[in-house]
């Protein structure tokens, strides 16, 4: 057999077809995207507060991470709050792997950008088979803290802030049980000192609460306002730097005053005001989640001029009248792909990074050209 | 270990066995017949989703509370064409296509837009209804036929939306295009009819309410960006998309769909269809 093969070999012909095979592989072969870093970046902004959730936990592509944290930087924008799933970087007790969000946290620093930490996300084996990755039992919230510690370790000097799961105040991001501040509280607390152990600098955020009116006894939420009097009341006071805050307008103005029945922008005063009858006023608020919706049929949307006029003034009030408010980062900058739902209508920019006309505003808004220029 | 010794006396009479398996996979894998047709048929109805909180496409008359619209009445009629009852049921936007795939109902008619990324989910009848970017003029303006035309012109849009993205988009083709943003896409229209500005840039639906309600300007066809409105059925389905196709056909070349442009919109629209 061998010897007919090699036969085949001796003959020109075949030599050539498969030396003339190998070079058309060669030349047609898609070339790789080289991704280089760049010079370093610095945000031109005349509102330091602007921030946008980036989300880029799913961005397979570097050149794709990079180009959003490019356009993010040259919106005017200097803060992001990223999402850093723990069950995608500890997939084994104690075995790290930092391949994707090194790529991402590299880029974000070299345009600039502040990174906000989301850490949640439980992983497989610190959770009940089939239970969803937002469950976590207190007897893995120690896991929990090892990877707080490791994640901040990591990154120590590099990322400053982190907040501590998010949207604790409802089911669905409590692994489907009921909401509970006591508990929330003692995973904050495990959360807390294994961050400070690994960087006393760290910034703790807390909350992330959704703003909700659940009314009392609700199994799928508990009203935010009540939720973080339920964490003071556990404890929670010592045991975060900051407060993060979802500020969803819906349908209202930024303008609107806050009501406890009702969830608008300003809804965040309320839970300021938590804060200070708390003792706590010495503490900053950062808003981790918010903004307007324009999707042309959800009922909790505005028209697309509506939505750029309000997320403008939401930066602005921000920067103006909220000295306690120390970012505002809008949901959400891009998605890796299309929801096709009402969510596709939160972005700054499409998917194939077309920018919308929201982000050339922000943008204008950011360089001080909009400053003397009203809507006809 | 007789079974092994057997096996390996006689696996060349096994060699088939995979064949015949990976055949009959291939098979229903491929031509299964889907029995979606014949189970409407039995039944002698096709239910129908759509949300309707999307005036004049499907909405609730809050005097009588029934349904109505363009695509229930196209529903009804695409239902006729079929020999069957039409059952609605309201399904939120956002669950339409969970709903078609997960068989609540036959076929989601709700001014659904094209999207080939869900080709692999769903399956698109022809288009019914062209809602797509349109551009606008002046009734009367008869320089202006095409967006080229709208070099040095005015162009109104609604601040932000998707004619603010494509009026962007032409001013770096075009170089010299004045953008005129309005809070609303009324507003912007209004500017045309009023002489303010050239053209507009509006989604068809707007541009078509707004045509028949306060007349003054005229669409411009075919869409900048089209968006073609289709129903919706399970990927599997083919038998019953071939004849929403056939019915949707029919209703096209008899008028009908016109016909319901002109009711919902008081106009009558040369290209309803891409």
């Amino acid at each position: 057999m061998f010897t007919g093969i090699s036969k085949r070999l001796k003959k020109p012909l075949l030599w050539r077809g498969l030396i003339l095979l190998i070079i058309l592989w060669v030349v047609t072969r898609p070339a790789p995207i080289i991704v280089t870093l760049g010079p370093p970046q610095k945000v031109v902004t005349i509102n330091p507060k602007i921030g946008v959730h980036t989300r880029l936990t799913d961005e397979v592509e570097e050149w794709k991470i990079k180009r959003t944290l490019q356009m993010v930087r040259e919106m005017g924008a200097p803060w992001i709050v990223e999402y850093f799933p723990w069950g995608y970087y500890e997939p084994k007790k104690g075995v790290y792997n930092w391949t994707h969000p090194d790529i991402v946290v590299k880029h974000a620093l070299n345009q600039g950008l502040t990174v906000i930490a989301r850490l949640g996300f439980v992983p497989k084996w610190a959770r009940p088979k089939d239970s969803v990755v937002s469950y976590l039992d207190p007897e893995h919230y120690d896991d929990f803290g090892d990877f707080v510690y490791a994640f901040v370790e990591h990154y120590r000097g590099k990322i400053r802030y982190i907040i501590i799961w998010n949207e604790p105040n409802i089911a669905l991001e409590w692994g489907y049980r009921p909401v509970d501040p006591e508990a929330y509280t003692e995973l904050l607390k495990v959360a807390y000192r294994r961050a400070k152990e690994a960087d006393p600098e760290v910034q703790v955020l807390a909350g992330a609460l959704a703003p909700t009116l659940a009314p009392p006894g609700d199994p799928w939420g508990m009203n935010d306002l009540d939720f973080l009097r339920g964490m003071y009341r556990a404890g929670a006071k010592d045991y975060f730097d900051i407060l993060a805050v979802h500020s969803y307008g819906w349908t209202f103005p930024p303008d609107d005053p806050p009501a406890p029945d009702k969830v608008n922008f300003r809804r965040v005063e309320l839970l300021r005001r938590i804060m200070e009858e708390n003792g706590d006023a010495q503490k900053p608020i950062i808003i981790t989640e918010g903004g307007w919706n324009d999707h042309p049929r959800w009922s909790k949307a505005v028209r697309p001029a509506q939505r750029v006029e309000y997320t403008i003034r939401a930066y602005e009030i921000a920067l103006k009248e909220w000295e306690w408010c120390q970012a505002v980062c809008l949901w959400a900058f891009r998605y890796p792909w299309a929801t096709h739902t009402y969510q596709d209508y939160f972005t700054f920019v499409a998917v194939d990074f077309t920018p919308k006309p929201i982000y050339f505003e922000v943008q204008r808004y950011a360089r001080g050209e909009l400053a003397q220029e009203k809507l006809p | 270990m007789p079974a092994v010794s057997w096996l390996r006396k006689n696996y060349l009479k096994l060699l088939p066995l995979p064949l015949v398996l990976l055949g009959l996979t291939v098979y229903l894998l491929l031509f299964r017949k889907d029995s979606t047709w014949e189970e409407i048929l039995k039944r002698g109805s096709i239910a129908v989703c759509l949300d309707p909180s999307y005036p004049p496409f499907e909405y609730t008359d809050e005097a009588t509370g029934e349904l109505r619209g363009f695509d229930v009445e196209m529903a009804k009629a695409i239902g006729d064409y079929l020999g069957l009852k039409v059952e609605i049921l309201t399904v939120g936007f956002d669950g339409l296509y969970d709903a078609v795939k997960g068989r609540k109902c036959d076929v989601a008619i709700s001014a659904l837009p094209y999207d080939p990324l869900l080709t692999q989910d769903v399956a698109f009848s022809i288009s019914y209804f062209e809602a797509g970017l349109m551009l606008v003029v002046k009734e009367g303006e008869e320089n202006i036929h095409s967006p080229d035309d709208l070099k040095g012109k005015k162009v109104a849009v609604e601040w932000g939306s998707t004619g603010d993205v494509e009026a962007r988009r032409l001013k770096i083709k075009l170089g010299e295009l004045e953008i005129k943003p309005y809070p609303t896409v009324e507003e912007a229209l209004r500017a045309v009819k009023e002489g303010q500005a050239d053209a507009c840039l509006a989604d068809a639906v707007s541009a078509y309410s707004y045509w028949g309600r306060e007349g003054g300007v005229k669409v411009i066809a075919p869409a900048l960006v089209s968006t073609p409105y289709v129903a919706v059925v399970n990927i599997k389905n083919k038998a019953l998309l071939g004849k929403i196709n056939e019915a949707l056909f029919h209703l096209r070349k008899t008028g009908y769909i016109h016909s319901l442009a002109e009711k919902y919109f008081g106009v009558r629209p040369a290209n309803l269809w891409p």
